[in-house]
């Protein structure tokens, strides 16, 4: 007898699984929206199965490795799952999530920013911001480069992050920033000048800046 | 100083968007601006000519890193189990009323158990079993006296001297078998504190469920969990040491942090000079000569250090007294989650003791015969978990400080061999902190002075692959070039087949490149990515591969580098390049 998944549709009658306790859910990214607004019980572990990953890499690449990195993706799905409702074209949901996810970040930024003064009053221990199997190289340009990231706008930044870090398009950028293509250019114009002067006061930034033209113009 | 950039040049080199920076730099050479151009993008006035290419690169490595360090987590899981965690179903308005009652009847339920008092358990006793045997000249005697045998001790008592023994209503022991001075600080149904402020005790505790025994021995916490050990204090050189005979115990103290120590293990800790021992348990005949293999770790100058995981390798060459099977934790766990202990325990064994510490020079020469040689299949070691800041800074040892304990009779029976709470008579002599930790701190140039020092073959044999490599880092980038290749080489000499070796073959590779050496660093390349096609750096040691072949003029390798680039990063940072050089050959007709 062979195997079939359990969530075939057209599986044939099986023995009852007395285990199963959700019910999966199976279809596109319209499909799953749907399922979503619709309150379908497999939908939010579906959603989060396919874009966790993905959500988590976009909040680690604005954010660096940051120890709020789990309640931000908390919140992101948290959200996700609070505005389904809003989501007008199913097809868009991946971008949808992003935006929700550069929204949180964003917003962690700015607090973050506000509540700088307290610093002075509680000098705890900056957590290690980086992998342990990095290399010396790369942890030491992560380091540099968040160290930089934190010192622009979040305006700035996150354009920034999403364009180098986590190599996304132009276009992309500006779904998930809710901004103008022409507004996101202008924006990682001005970012980039601004990291490139930032990155002048860092050896370890101007090490890789000018090895990546060295090595382009070889 | 070149001249001012052209107003002019500037906007045609800003219209060129984001072509390679090749072009630029050849436009840039014809008009003598090197320079100024170089100034200027460091000052950000260029940035968007310059800044693609690099900018990238860099996001690279900063992702690549950042992916490592989500591999390494279990966030996701975390967040999707509160996620998801079923949610209560609505409960109808008069569900209020009921629930508000049965939830008054559960606090009432539980007020009762809580406060009343436990009917099964009562607050342990202790009595005096044995009396002083031999007066602790040093001791303090204004504090307290010996106590008459037989006699209940209240808890605060302080008994002085060797052999002063208690027994506990549970059958738990505690005896001093050195000059000691202890006390039982407090007695409690589920077990009892007791204070060590000199000498060495032996402790005896028996399993039971909920056991919270403490042992306090200067700043050192000890956890028992039902077990028999000896533990000892020296406050003269602030040195701390315990021998688990049986069961398991957790130790807190400065220096180690906090650490799950198994049956047949002893541990030594200096305060002072920031560093522990830990070894294989012992028996007597088996201590003299002390060659048997042992962990010594150190903090490093940040007072981070390192717990080894296992029992060190080669307990054959002690014989068989020396506890060469770990027996099993017994039944006295009772429930205590040790995980994120035992998680800590990875650690860097060293095999043998340095040459000059008294135990190895002392050692029978069979045992120095059986010590094996490192080899290049060895095992690799753990890498070292970062453990807490220790929180002592003591004065130096005096000298000659260390107690010297005669011979006596363990509580549980069986003689014992005294402890020397003197680790840093046994620990390294060597103070300076290993190239490897100065190449983590950034000190590349020590970092390759050290390693220079200490001489390769032996930063070779006592380094892990990854701390070789960082060693090896730390050479090529302060430009030792010489020494990187070597560092490199040893890499890939000792832990062939792992992925720092072809890590190390990228980075000869990239020496290669940077030295000029096309043919060598494509070789190194192609190595990297026949080893790791699948690599973090596979996409950059493709496009190397390829430059480096038409570097050569090697059209047929450059167009195949091509091809295989294309293929495998279709929309990589080099895609284009790879697509113009695919298009050349296609259009030479190769």
């Amino acid at each position: 007898m062979s195997h079939r998944p359990p969530n075939q549709a057209n599986s044939a009658p099986e023995a009852p699984r007395r285990n199963l306790h959700r019910l999966g859910f199976v279809g596109d990214d319209a499909a799953l929206a749907d399922a979503l607004k619709g309150g379908h019980p497999g939908a939010p572990a579906e959603l989060f199965d396919r874009y966790g990953n993905h959500i988590q890499r976009v909040l680690v690449n604005v954010m660096g490795v940051d120890q709020e990195l789990p309640d931000l993706l908390q919140e992101t799905f948290a959200r996700a799952f609070k505005n389904a409702g809003q989501l007008e074209d199913g097809a868009r949901l991946k971008a949808w999530l992003t935006r929700i996810a550069v929204f949180t970040a964003r917003g962690c930024i700015r607090s973050r920013g506000r509540r700088r003064w307290l610093r002075y009053f509680s000098p705890e221990a900056m957590p290690e911001s980086t992998a342990p199997t990095a290399s010396t190289e790369d942890r030491a340009a992560v380091r540099a480069t968040y160290a930089a990231l934190d010192a622009m706008s979040p305006d700035l930044r996150v354009p920034f992050a999403l364009r180098y870090i986590q190599g996304m398009e132009l276009k992309e950028i500006a779904a998930a920033c809710d901004v103008s293509l022409a507004t996101i250019k202008r924006h990682l114009a001005k970012a980039d000048k601004r990291f490139v002067v930032l990155a002048s006061n860092d050896p370890t930034l101007q090490h890789w800046l000018e090895g990546g033209s060295r090595w382009a113009g070889q | 100083m070149g001249r001012p950039v052209d107003p002019d040049l500037q906007r045609k080199l800003r219209a060129l968007g984001e072509r390679v920076d090749a072009d630029h730099r050849v436009a840039l050479d014809q008009n003598d601006l090197g320079e100024a151009w170089l100034e200027r993008a460091r000052a950000g006035a260029l940035a968007t000519v310059k800044g693609p290419e690099a900018l990238h690169q860099l996001g690279q490595a900063v992702a690549r890193s950042n992916d490592n360090a989500l591999s390494l987590s279990n966030s996701l899981q975390d967040v999707r189990g509160r996620l998801l965690r079923p949610s209560r179903h609505r409960d109808p308005p008069w569900a209020w009323l009921l629930g508000g009652t049965g939830a008054l009847a559960a606090a009432a339920a539980l007020a009762f158990v809580v406060l009343a008092p436990p009917a099964a358990r009562s607050p342990l006793t202790v009595a005096v079993v044995a009396q002083t045997t031999t007066g602790g000249a040093d001791l303090d005697r204004s504090v307290a006296s010996a106590q008459p045998r037989g006699s209940q001790v209240a808890a605060g008592g302080w008994l002085l001297g060797v052999g002063p023994a208690v027994r506990f209503s549970d059958g738990s022991t505690a005896r001093a078998t050195t000059a000691a001075r202890y006390r039982v600080a407090a007695l409690r149904a589920s077990g009892a504190d007791i204070e060590l402020t000199k000498g060495q005790i032996a402790v005896n505790v028996v399993p039971r469920a909920g056991n919270q025994w403490r042992i306090h021995a200067g700043p050192f916490v000890v956890h028992v969990l039902g077990t028999a050990f000896d533990v000892s204090w020296d406050p003269s050189n602030r040195g701390f040491a315990l021998a688990l005979r049986r069961g398991r115990v957790r130790i807190e103290g400065p220096v180690i942090g906090s650490h799950v120590l198994n049956a047949g293990q002893q541990i030594s800790v200096s305060t002072v000079d920031q560093k522990f021992v830990l070894e294989a348990l012992q028996a007597p005949a088996a201590r003299v000569g002390s060659a048997h293999p042992q962990i010594v770790a150190h903090a490093d100058k940040t007072g981070l250090a390192a717990l080894p995981p296992t029992r060190p390798r080669g307990d054959q060459t002690v014989g068989r007294a020396t506890a060469a099977k770990l027996p099993k934790v017994d039944g006295a766990d009772h429930g205590v989650d040790h995980s994120a202990d035992d998680d800590r325990l990875g650690a860097k064994p060293i095999d043998e003791a340095p040459p000059n510490t008294p135990s190895a020079a002392t050692a029978p020469s069979r045992h120095r015969q059986t010590r094996r040689r490192p080899t290049a299949g060895r095992p690799t070691h753990t890498k070292a978990p970062r453990m807490p800041r220790a929180a002592v800074t003591a004065p130096t040892i005096p000298t000659g400080a260390a107690t010297a304990p005669t011979t006596p009779t363990v509580a549980g029976g069986g003689e014992a061999a005294p402890l020397t709470p003197t680790p840093s008579v046994r620990a390294t002599p060597e103070t300076a902190p290993p190239p490897w930790r100065l190449a983590e701190q950034g000190k590349w140039h020590a970092a390759v002075d050290a390693a220079e020092r200490m001489g390769w073959s032996r930063v070779a044999a006592t380094a892990t692959a990854q701390e070789l490599l960082l060693v090896a880092d730390a050479a090529r980038l302060s430009h030792a070039t010489t020494a990187a290749t070597k560092a490199y080489e040893l890499v890939r000499g000792r832990h062939p087949g792992t992925g720092a070796a072809a890590q190390a073959a990228f980075s000869l590779g990239r020496l290669r490149f940077r030295q000029g050496r096309w043919s060598d660093a494509a070789r190194w390349f192609e190595r990297y990515v026949a080893e790791r096609p699948q690599g973090s750096l596979a996409e950059q040691a493709r496009g190397r591969a390829m430059a480096c072949r038409a570097k050569l003029g090697d059209d047929v390798a450059a167009c195949g580098a091509a091809v295989a680039y294309i293929a495998h990063h279709p929309k990589g940072p080099r895609a284009s390049l790879a697509l113009k050089t695919r298009l050349r050959c296609h259009a030479e007709g190769r």
